[in-house]
């Protein structure tokens, strides 16, 4: 018996080291988030006075901050939120995104032009001005964040679904269900939507990466999660105040930011390198 | 092969082109051919997918992808070895002595630049024109290859050309550098038949006034034999056979080439009778119109609408095969789509079986389904990636009810056998599979439901010669045990020949003979028709063992009493009408 | 050509039209009497009347808005609340900070990226190739707002080299005003240079593999004729609408850069509007930067035919 041939996968590896250092670090991301939740080696929320702005050490491995409290447990705090926050969105915006798409793309007439119509009018709105948007009117919460992007999101997925969509119609094997008598709903999800599937898994990775991107920013400009919830993009605003004395404030959740960016980067691309077509599959 | 004391002009000596992955070799794409070609001479290399004979023609030019080159062997142009030239030298080949054609003229030219352009980069190298020179030179040759307006051409861009029209040109532009070898890689695939004979006639024709020897290379063993003095047979990287294409015809040595030679359509191979099984009518046609109009632009005129097929009306008899022959454009794929209900009609009638398909409520439209299945061209695009073989079979029997899944696969996996492939193929995916195969299992979905009507839409133009064949006898095999009728639509007179009773010929959407098999190949009566003839070499086999070269030729015939023969370029209008000339044969006039 | 411009231009309404009421009902989600909302936390009986008159709050709301809208295209964005000055006032010297930030990083992006991402492809799967997309990669996995922050740190205040506060227009002082530029423009472009890189990348890999490639080749061009007249300008037109995108992406991002390096911009003022509820100011800046991505991506679109011989020949 012949399943998808693991050649493939051995091929995709082979490729780069890229693919194994991206899964390598969303895997300790995504660890130190569940870390976070359980248990940190200070605590991240309370103050503690007289331990202010002391440099990384043995004990606070990447220092304290303005309040004393040991960075190493923020950033693992924070970790909770922008995972959160970052998967919340990316399910939400794909989930939504690819059922409008793929119904508009598929269905045509009046509902795709509607659908295109509103979606032209969302993506007028470059996103992070979008989200602010959402953000004034409902301030306040998680929630609100993730709403906020998933909304300003979405649009873009509809859009890249619908033009897969419209590719994967015009293949012989959606005419052949037609023929067969399949109904459309039938012909949609049996042959169409399995066909996005790789395209979709990329989108997601991709959202994952811009939401918590965003994520940071709207929390560096003080309208993401409230405080005292410790978010990296908070920390890195908190920590200009403190430049000449405390550099290391600035450094710690900037890089972590970046090192997590540049893990779902790198596996986004392997992922688009595993699914491209090229490889004879859609 | 050559005459000894007259020194080829292209010599190729045990030539290997290796492809490597990663820096290790990987496989030889060809293996150690020689062949020689004189000056002022035209060879072949022909072969199926896989030959080889393309990476020969870009190995000469260095025009590998990156992933091949040449291991071992040699290429000498005039004595001077082609291998390993420095990029100065390599250039001045390129073109100024050695020209190239390649497959897809639409692909060839840069859609953003204007032709007169392109075309005066060659000349500016090779020959150190002017701009006006140049243009003079481009235009004489425009007007030279049949463009009527050379002017206006040299200042247009590709998008605003025909293949055909598009390939002469770039014969042109190649030509009129004036290399000493043209290496000609599938010049004419990509269109149509009437195109096809106009451009290799016009390629032999210039080649020869300029002097310079051609290299061609084809899948099309029939249409080289009509121009080549040598054919250089290839197969899987090897030389297999060499000769004159009628030694090659006649006598062909090697198994392969027997096998080739003999998959090549003709007419006894199946002995399919060619009367026209009488009676029932399964399918009736109306005076059927499809018409496409484009979407509107705002601040546009409304575009004319498209008249894909105007005013068809014929039966399809049941048991038969009703080829439908045309080039691209005609109507024949509408028709075969409007049949299976995949289009809507602007207008006419279709009655299947007696009864109005347009009048068809949800439940007659489904016993309509079960009835009618359809096999299409291309066999990568017709079989959903994500699903295994005996999924795909056994979908066909999903709307035929009362059959439970474990019955659905015995019959898939009995379909698979009777189109010959092995029974674990079951759990395969289409990937894994060749473009023969992946047909032979379109054939099993659209048979399993037992179906009563079938559309084979050009089912085999994708497929090698050999393939095509084993497909047809496939097909031919099953009609005779399960008894369907088929439309079969293709654009090659050629292949249609052994399985069709009846031939319907349509150009620009109208149907311009129509006649049992005999009569359309024997006693053609239409222009248009001989015009098709000529241009599609057949094989006809000898009593005396092997084949020969059928190049059709047909006196002009009087169009019946009171009648012009109807001409689709010159007028549109509606007063054309079907003439039945004899018993079952109608042919197209006006008054 | 004509008419393919005036079609255009006509097709974009639709798309302005729902974008404004958009947030023209964006306010009116905000709980409580719209009215009051748009005034602030002044106790003003007879201000909030005026406001409630003009409004028209009795009338439909699709009437209301409008005569909101007639009003925007007359130039009358309302009141700021924090600020008591007309909002379109605010919007105006905000505009032309943003602008002086955005367009140099667009320019220097693309000036940087284009070069970057041919070579890349050219060289593919050479060293060269590799490199150039490491360091791409590197740079679109950094947040504008750190970057901008390190900058900051390492070359204004622990090298002076350049001001870490504060604005001056080029338009007063050109050198003093660049100075005070080069920082947040840097920031954002080279951000957005790994992004394009990328794409000008794959898409010149694309064309490189096309046949006209091949035959252009054969005619016996050279390396370079064959890059510049043939693949390149085919390349372009996907990067040209890329560009589009681009300055999306940086709108956003300047919100943030704006911030970080105390830019008197249309972000800034967007930010301080949510924070202090100032709402008319609010959509104002959103009305203002909407309408200018879509102008902008409308002018790339009706510059196509400046690539495309096919759009040009459309009937």
């Amino acid at each position: 018996m012949s399943s998808e041939p693991p050649q493939r996968t051995r091929q995709a590896m082979r490729r780069g080291p890229g693919a194994i250092i991206g899964v390598g670090i969303i895997g300790v991301v995504f660890l130190a988030a569940l870390v976070g939740i359980i248990h940190t080696p200070f605590d991240p929320i309370e103050i503690n006075a007289d331990n202010r702005l002391s440099a990384p050490s043995l004990q606070h491995w990447l220092g304290t901050d303005e309040w004393g409290r040991d960075i190493t447990s923020r950033l693992l705090a924070g970790a909770v939120v922008s995972v959160t926050i970052g998967l919340l969105t990316s399910l939400l915006a794909t989930a939504s995104g690819t059922l409008i798409g793929a119904a508009a793309g598929y269905l045509g007439g009046w509902l795709d032009r509607i659908v295109i119509a509103v979606m032209d009018a969302l993506l007028a709105f470059p996103s992070l001005i979008m989200a602010l948007g959402i953000v004034a009117v409902f301030s306040g919460s998680q929630w609100a964040v993730v709403a906020a992007l998933s909304f300003s999101y979405m649009p873009s997925v509809v859009r890249v679904v619908r033009a897969s969509v419209l590719t994967i119609r015009r293949k012989d094997f959606v005419d052949a269900s037609t023929v067969m008598g399949n109904s459309r709903g039938f012909t949609l999800g049996r042959h169409i939507l399995p066909n996005t599937v790789g395209m979709v898994i990329v989108l997601a990775t991709s959202l994952f990466g811009w939401a918590l991107l965003a994520e940071s920013a709207l929390s560096f400009l003080g309208l993401g999660v409230p405080p005292p919830a410790p978010s990296w993009g908070g920390m890195l605003a908190d920590s200009r105040n403190y430049f000449e004395e405390a550099p290391w404030l600035a450094l710690a959740p900037g890089l972590t930011i970046s090192l997590t960016l540049l893990g779902i980067n790198l596996l986004g691309d392997a992922l688009r390198d595993f699914f491209d077509p090229r490889n004879r599959n859609l | 092969m050559s005459a000894p004391d007259i020194a080829p002009l292209l010599d190729v000596e045990r030539l290997v082109v290796t492809i490597s992955r990663h820096g290790k070799a990987v496989h030889n794409v060809v293996e150690a051919v020689s062949f020689t070609v004189p000056a002022g001479g035209v060879l072949a290399l022909v072969g199926e997918s896989g030959s080889g004979k393309t990476m020969i023609g870009r190995s000469i030019l260095s025009l590998l992808p990156a992933a091949a080159s040449v291991t071992a062997g040699s290429i000498k142009l005039s004595g001077q070895s082609l291998i390993g030239l420095p990029p100065a030298r390599l250039r001045k080949i390129r073109g100024g002595e050695v020209g190239m054609v390649f497959q897809e003229p639409m692909v060839s030219l840069n859609p953003a630049l204007r032709i007169g352009v392109q075309m005066m980069e060659a000349l500016q190298l090779h020959r150190g024109m002017d701009d006006k020179a140049a243009r003079e030179s481009c235009l004489e040759m425009l007007s030279r290859v049949g463009i009527l307006d050379p002017r206006g051409s040299f200042a247009a861009y590709p998008i605003q050309f025909s293949g055909g029209m598009l390939q002469r040109i770039m014969l042109a532009s190649v030509l009129a550098a004036r290399p000493r070898l043209l290496i000609a890689d599938e010049p004419t695939t990509a269109l149509d038949a009437i195109s096809r004979k106009q451009v290799m006639d016009l390629m032999v024709e210039l080649t020869q006034e300029i002097g310079a020897a051609v290299l061609l290379i084809s899948h099309d063993l029939g249409m080289v034999s009509q121009y080549a003095h040598q054919v250089v047979m290839l197969r899987n990287g090897r030389l297999i056979e060499c000769g004159t294409p009628e030694a090659i015809l006649l006598n062909p040595k090697h198994d392969y080439t027997r096998a080739l030679v003999g998959a090549l359509p003709s007419r006894v191979s199946n002995g399919v009778s060619p009367a026209v099984p009488a009676g029932n009518s399964l399918v009736q046609i109306h005076d059927l119109r499809i018409e496409y109009r484009q979407r509107r632009r705002l601040f546009s005129k409304p575009p004319a609408a498209h008249q894909a097929v105007s005013g068809v009306s014929m039966d399809i008899y049941r048991g038969e095969t009703l080829a439908v022959v045309g080039e691209s454009g005609s109507g024949k794929t509408t028709i075969g789509r409007a049949l299976v209900r995949l289009l809507d009609t602007t207008a006419g009638r279709i009655l299947f079986d007696g009864e109005d398909c347009a009048s068809f409520n949800h439940e007659r439209l489904a016993a309509f389904r079960r009835r009618t299945q359809m096999v299409f061209q291309d066999p990568y695009s017709s079989l959903d990636p994500r699903m295994r073989l005996g999924d795909i079979v056994a979908e066909g029997l999903r709307m035929q009810g009362g059959l439970s899944r474990a019955e659905r696969r015995q019959r898939a996996a009995d379909m698979l056998t009777e189109v010959s492939l092995p029974g674990d193929y079951l759990e395969r995916f289409p990937h894994e599979l060749s473009g023969g195969q992946r047909q032979r299992v379109c054939i099993a979905r659209a048979i399993v439901g037992q179906p009563a009507f079938i559309v084979a839409d050009e089912p085999v133009s994708a497929l090698d010669v050999t393939v095509q064949h084993q497909v047809m006898t496939l097909l031919s095999r099953l009609q005779a045990k399960y008894g369907f009728t088929i439309l079969f639509i293709s654009h090659d007179l050629g292949i249609v020949e052994q399985i069709a009773n009846r031939v319907m010929v349509m150009h620009r959407g109208r149907v311009m003979e129509l006649g049992s098999r005999d009569d359309i190949y024997d006693r053609p009566c239409h222009p248009y028709t001989h015009r098709l003839l000529a241009a599609t070499p057949r094989m006809a086999r000898r009593a005396e063992g092997g084949y020969t070269l059928i190049t059709a030729d047909f006196w002009p015939v009087a169009p019946p009493g009171g009648c012009r023969w109807f001409d689709s370029s010159a007028n549109t209008d509606a007063h054309a009408r079907m003439v039945e000339i004899e018993n079952g044969h109608w042919v197209c006039c006006t008054p | 050509m004509a008419r393919y411009l005036a079609g255009r231009l006509l097709l974009t309404l639709p798309t302005l039209l729902l974008a404004t009421a958009l947030i023209f009902f964006m306010v009116r989600l905000v709980p409580g009497d719209p009215a009051q909302v748009l005034l602030g936390d002044i106790e003003n009986p007879a201000a909030l009347a005026r406001i409630r008159a003009s409004l028209g709050l009795d009338r439909p709301i699709w009437m209301q808005y409008v005569l909101w809208l007639g009003r925007v295209l007359q130039g009358d964005l309302g009141m700021s609340i924090v600020q008591q000055r007309p909002v379109a006032e605010l919007l105006w010297s905000a505009f032309g900070v943003t602008a002086s930030l955005v367009v140099p990083s667009v320019v220097l992006a693309v000036l940087l990226a284009v070069p970057a991402g041919s070579l890349a492809a050219w060289k593919h799967n050479q060293p060269a190739d590799a490199g150039i997309m490491a360091v791409a990669t590197l740079f679109l996995s950094i947040p504008s707002f750190w970057l901008g922050l390190l900058f900051l740190l390492v070359f204004g205040v622990k090298l002076d080299l350049f001001p870490v506060v504060g604005y001056v227009s080029p338009l007063e002082d050109l050198r003093e005003g660049l100075r005070y530029l080069v920082l947040p423009v840097l920031s954002l472009a080279l951000i957005e240079t790994g992004v394009l890189v990328r794409m000008v990348r794959s898409s010149t890999l694309d064309v490189l593999s096309l046949e006209y490639v091949t035959h252009a080749r054969a005619k016996g061009l050279s390396e370079w004729t064959v890059m510049w007249r043939h693949v390149l300008r085919n390349a372009m037109a996907p990067t040209w609408t890329l560009i589009g995108l681009t300055l999306g992406a940086l709108l956003g991002g300047a919100v943030v850069t704006e911030t970080v390096f105390t830019l008197p911009g249309l972000g800034r003022l967007m930010v301080e509007a949510i924070f202090a509820r100032d709402y008319p100011v609010l959509q104002g800046c959103m009305l203002l930067v909407t309408t200018t991505y879509v102008a902008v991506n409308l002018l790339i679109e009706l510059s196509y035919p400046l690539f495309d011989p096919g759009v040009r020949l459309e009937q």
